[in-house]
C-alpha cells in the first residue's frame, strides 16, 4: 500500500508526459500559409497563420523596434486583404526593408 | 470519524494525482509549443509586452513542472500543494481579467484545453482552485491530528 502511494503519482507523471507528446503531435497542424505584406512600394512574402475570423489579418515583426503593424494580403493585390482572428500575429525577425 | 478519515485520504490522493497530470501536461505542452505560448502572451490584452512574454514563456511552464514534481514525493507534497494553489490563483485571476475586463479576447491556443472557451476555462480554473484548497485543508487536518500522510509509518509488527 505504501509503495502504491509512491508508484501511483509516478505513473500519473509518466502518463501526463505521454499525453502531452500525443496531443502535441495531434494538434501540431497550424495553418501557416504564404501571404504578403506591403512595405513601402514593395511586396514581401511571409509565412503566417491568420487564424479563423473576419477581422483584418495584421502582423508585426518581433525585431522591429517601432512595432509597426502591417496588413496581410492573400496575393500581391491591395484589394485582396487577408482575414483572420482579431489578434496581431508576431513574425520572427526584422521588418522587411523597402 | 473513521469513515471520514479514510475517505479524506482517498480524496487527497485523487486530487494530487489530478494536479500532477494537469501541471505536467500543461507545463510540457507550453514548453513544446513554446512559440505558440509566447505569441499568446504577446497578444494578451492583460499581460502583453515582449519582456513579459519572454519571461512567462519560461517561468510558467517550469513552475508547473516543478509543482508536479513536488507533488509526486510525499515529503514535498505540502509545498507542491501550496505551489499548485498559487499557480491556480494566478491563472484564475488572469482568466477573470480576460473574461470581464479585457477589451478583446486573445486565442487560448495550445493543448487540448484550447478547445474550451474563456468562460469554460474560468469554471475549470475555479474548480481546480477549490480542489487545491480542499487538498491543503485535508493535509493540514491530518497534520494536526498527527496523521500526516507524508510521514505516516506502518505500525511495526513484532
Amino acid at each position: 500500500m505504501k509503495k502504491l502511494k509512491l508508484i501511483l503519482p509516478m505513473l500519473a507523471f509518466i502518463f501526463a508526459i505521454a499525453l502531452s507528446f500525443a496531443f502535441e503531435n495531434a494538434t501540431e497542424e497550424v495553418d501557416y500559409a504564404t501571404k504578403y505584406v506591403r512595405v513601402g512600394s514593395n511586396w514581401h512574402a511571409i509565412e503566417v497563420d491568420c487564424g479563423l475570423g473576419s477581422s483584418q489579418c495584421v502582423v508585426i515583426f518581433t525585431e522591429d523596434t517601432s512595432e509597426t503593424p502591417y496588413q496581410v494580403y492573400n496575393s500581391q493585390d491591395l484589394e485582396d486583404e487577408a482575414l483572420g482572428s482579431t489578434d496581431i500575429k508576431p513574425i520572427e525577425g526584422p521588418a522587411p526593408s523597402n | 470519524m473513521k469513515w471520514q478519515q479514510k475517505h479524506s485520504t482517498v480524496i487527497l490522493e485523487a486530487i494530487t494525482l489530478l494536479l500532477i497530470i494537469l501541471f505536467t501536461y500543461a507545463g510540457l505542452t507550453k514548453l513544446m509549443e513554446g512559440h505558440l505560448f509566447y505569441d499568446n502572451i504577446r497578444n494578451s490584452p492583460v499581460l502583453g509586452g515582449k519582456a513579459m512574454a519572454s519571461l512567462a514563456a519560461w517561468v510558467i511552464p517550469l513552475s508547473e513542472l516543478t509543482v508536479a514534481v513536488l507533488l509526486v514525493w510525499r515529503r514535498t507534497r505540502m509545498i507542491g500543494l501550496y505551489g499548485a494553489l498559487g499557480l491556480m490563483l494566478l491563472f484564475t485571476a488572469y482568466t477573470v481579467a480576460i473574461v470581464f475586463f479585457a477589451p478583446y479576447r486573445p486565442c487560448s491556443c495550445g493543448g487540448v484545453i484550447s478547445l474550451l472557451t474563456w468562460e469554460q476555462h474560468l469554471v475549470f480554473n475555479l474548480v481546480l482552485l477549490l480542489l487545491a484548497m480542499m487538498a491543503i485543508s485535508y493535509s493540514l487536518k491530518k497534520n494536526t491530528m498527527g496523521q500526516d500522510p507524508s510521514r505516516t509509518m506502518e505500525p511495526k509488527k513484532n
